[in-house]
């Protein structure tokens, strides 16, 4: 088969077939193309101002490697004027972030960019290997998750920057919409979706650059523009919801390379669709899978899914006893009972009166620590407490503090179709 | 827990021995025809006696598509209009019943005799003729024009027939073909609708098949469609929808369709996704995907499945300000929110991304 040429420059090689047009283009033309539509998802959203000090959120990774590389050479190119920073949280497990933390230092030093590494010790006085000896390894996941969720936004307020970004790629928002749609977050669809996440009450905006690049085109550019980045094999397997999110994604890739965007601009539109009295709330469903675990241990499969499907089929059945008191025979009259299961579509009158199913939340601030949180104290700090008086915790309360766990890390990348010669 | 091989009674009557398992609950065969019923009717509400003004006369198109849903709502309707006729000697609305052949049917042998029998036994109402699914070009007078947006024109005397097959051939992918075929479907449906003076489609989608659209509708780009898609109530073509099986497992209509006594409905009881046979990725469209995932998926996770409408059906189609137009191709609101992604041109991001699709 003879080499096919690029189809924007008409000259090179092409090497690169783009996920989201079937496009075969040359590796420069690649690489040209890979970096101006991150400068125009960044221009034409206004993300950055200049003299911005930026943070950028560094594991190691693919992601936040890629993300480094550009926001620098863009930030040369076009002159932002940004003040960009390394920031790397160390967990404290010995031995689990050695490699990619002195991954995350030779690109300190390649990119000429100041690193900060702000470990659990500091920002919370625990490691997770500490962590793990007080509570044992059974609870240390929902530790693991909470603080991490927390640990960027409390490291870039150590160094008083203001605006943290992070890797999150299309494929990391487009299996957060599917993900949250099949536990009936609709306030979390909303905010995965959304390029910029900032409340009034926490004082850090984060943002994703990458939003709309595909994790094949982000390790292709890796690849190409040979950067040094560490691939990590994630211990834990994903979350039950996101993991069937991601099965189910994946088929859909197969099927339709595009179709990863195509749920990212769904994703978008639904934001746009949920009404102001569902977009501050959090539904139960939600809550059951925090209970869990958040990043789910292979060996735990009493998972999520199981949780919230039996808290529905509860529901149910305490929606149908209601139905037998008040419809005992066939032709049956009409009846709104305080379960969601009988909410007729679109009935905004019987919001109210779902028996507290639907919570609202009021952001406000934890009032130890100052992080954003719908509760007074937030989990971190509500973990903390449990751990500092030296016994495991029971419940958590939840909030809608977190953000969708960047999981490319986790996901293995795979069949990508380089080289059409 | 009682040991239930001694007190296998039904929950619901606490007189017959329970015969199935219905979402957790153990109920005889009766008091499950009952509920299947209830939950129907419960959906038809707007259309009682009360709410009829006059001499009205309220009629409801009902398709059906020889599946197993369709043909359990007709079956729900009809007794609900026996009993109205025994009653009060008059109905509160009248079924008009429509089947369209779509090409895939093209060959079968049982499907004319199929419908013959059904309207025999649905004879109380009117039953239309087989429609062709190119009948569209002559019921939907605009469809023509609309779809030139999508670079599809029929070629000087092309005849209805082979301007659908030709329009069909020009999907490069199983997904955008599945999807132009159901937008013409959709069409011809809503127009017959309103060449017979119907006011309202009952579609006989289940909980499980409404679930399939919403992620297929996510999938494709089209999640700002996904109101109209799930909605009951008028819609942008002028005519109502209904939905009113919405509460129904598909296996739950399976299991009332083998109760029934009925040889129409025994036939096609069994029919359904278990029957599909495996096909490879690339030659699946995204919506036989999903219907495939819901359906694995709701074995385990019935819950959570039928949870995915109720999610769904909190968006709200009516946030006006992200709403620009109507888009011609599928006729359903064109949502422009923030982001890099809305397409130039008139149509809405999923039709556009069909558009991609179809060489002509
Ligand atoms: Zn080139
Ligand atoms: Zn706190
Ligand atoms: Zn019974
Ligand atoms: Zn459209």
């Amino acid at each position: 088969m003879p080499p096919t040429t690029c189809e924007v420059c008409k000259d090179a090689r092409a090497a690169v077939i783009r996920p989201k047009n079937s496009q075969k283009i040359c590796k420069r033309c690649f690489l040209e193309v890979f970096e101006s539509e991150i400068h125009e998802t960044i221009v034409s959203n206004n993300l950055f101002y200049r003299g911005e000090r930026v943070a950028i959120g560094a594991s190691g990774g693919k992601d936040s490697t890629v993300l480094a590389s550009v926001l620098k050479t863009l930030n040369e190119r076009h002159d932002y004027g940004l003040n960009l920073v390394l920031l790397s949280i160390d967990e404290g497990i010995k031995g689990y972030r050695d490699d990619s933390l002195e991954t995350v230092k030779r690109n300190a030093l390649q990119y000429e960019m100041p690193l900060e590494i702000v470990g659990y010790d500091q920002l919370y006085g625990w490691t997770m290997d500490q962590v793990v000896a007080q509570v044992g390894k059974k609870g240390n996941c929902t530790y693991c998750g909470v603080f991490r969720r927390q640990a960027l936004d409390r490291g870039a307020a150590k160094l008083g920057i203001k605006h943290v970004v992070t890797g999150h790629n299309a494929d990391d928002v487009a299996e957060t919409v599917m993900m949250n749609l099949l536990r009936g977050d609709l306030p979390r669809l909303a905010r995965a979706t959304s390029i910029v996440t900032s409340s009034a009450a926490s004082a850090i905006k984060r943002s994703k650059p990458l939003k709309y690049a595909y994790e094949k085109e982000i390790v292709l550019y890796a690849h190409h523009k040979k950067l040094d980045y560490f691939s990590t094999e994630c211990i834990y397997s994903p979350e039950a919801f996101r993991g069937s999110a991601r099965t189910l994604i994946k088929d859909l890739e197969r099927i339709r390379p595009s179709s990863i965007l195509d749920i990212v601009k769904s994703g978008e539109d639904m934001a746009a669709l949920v009404p102001p009295e569902v977009g501050g709330s959090v539904s139960c469903a939600g809550e059951a899978e925090e209970e869990a675990n958040s990043c789910g241990s292979r060996n735990t499969n009493g998972d999520s899914m199981d949780l919230v499907e039996k808290q529905l089929a509860l529901n149910e059945a305490a929606a149908e006893r209601e139905t037998e008191i008040k419809v005992p025979t066939a032709t049956a009259k009409p009846q709104v009972t305080g379960h969601p299961a009988a909410v007729s579509i679109h009935d905004k009158k019987s919001n109210g009166r779902r028996k507290g199913k639907i919570v609202k939340q009021v952001m406000g601030q934890c009032e130890r620590c100052g992080y954003m949180s719908s509760q007074k104290v937030c989990k971190a700090c509500s973990l903390l407490e449990g751990l500092n008086k030296s016994r495991p915790h029971t419940s958590i309360e939840v909030g809608v503090e977190d953000e969708e766990a960047s999981t490319t890390l986790m996901r293995e990348v795979a069949g990508i179709a380089i080289s059409a010669g | 827990m009682d040991d239930p091989a001694t007190t296998d009674l039904c929950v619901d009557c606490r007189e017959r021995d329970a015969s199935l398992s219905i979402r957790n609950r153990r109920l005889c065969s009766a008091c499950f025809m009952r509920y299947v019923t209830s939950k129907v009717l419960k959906r038809m509400e707007s259309f009682r006696f009360k709410t009829l003004s006059g001499d009205d006369r309220r009629r409801l198109l009902l398709p059906v598509s020889g599946g197993v849903s369709s043909l359990v709502l007709l079956h729900v309707l009809d007794a609900q209009l026996q009993r109205q006729i025994a009653s009060r000697n008059r109905t509160a609305y009248d079924l008009v019943v429509l089947r369209v052949v779509l090409p895939e049917d093209e060959g079968s042998t049982t499907l004319k005799g199929d419908y013959e029998e059904l309207a025999r036994k649905f004879s109380a109402h009117r039953i239309l003729p087989l429609l062709d699914l190119q009948a569209v070009f002559k019921l939907d007078t605009h469809i023509e024009r609309d779809f030139e947006h999508l670079g599809l024109r029929r070629h000087g005397s092309e005849s209805d027939e082979s301007f659908l097959n030709r329009m069909l051939s020009c999907a490069t992918s199983v997904t955008a073909r599945a999807d132009l075929q159901s937008i013409l479907l959709q069409r011809l449906i809503v127009s017959a609708a309103r060449q017979h003076g119907c006011e309202s489609v009952v579609w006989g989608h289940s909980d499980s098949r409404l679930a399939a659209l919403v992620l297929a509708d996510v999938a494709k780009g089209r999640g700002g469609s996904v109101p109209s898609t799930i909605a009951d109530g008028p819609s942008l073509h002028g005519i109502n929808s209904n939905y009113p099986m919405r509460d129904l497992f598909k296996t739950e209509l399976q299991s009332y369709a083998q109760l029934v006594p009925d040889p129409l409905l025994a036939k096609v009881a069994d029919s359904g996704e278990t029957t599909a046979p495996p096909t490879a990725m690339r030659h699946t469209s995204i919506d036989t995907l999903l219907r495939t995932y819901i359906h694995s998926q709701g074995e385990k996770y019935p819950g959570i499945m039928a949870n995915v409408v109720r999610t769904a059906s909190k968006l709200d189609g009516r946030q006006a300000s992200t709403i620009t137009a109507t888009c011609p191709v599928c006729i359903r609101l064109i949502v422009r929110s923030q982001g890099l992604l809305n397409p130039d041109g008139n149509l809405c991001y999923g039709c556009d991304r069909m558009r991609n699709d179809i060489k002509s």
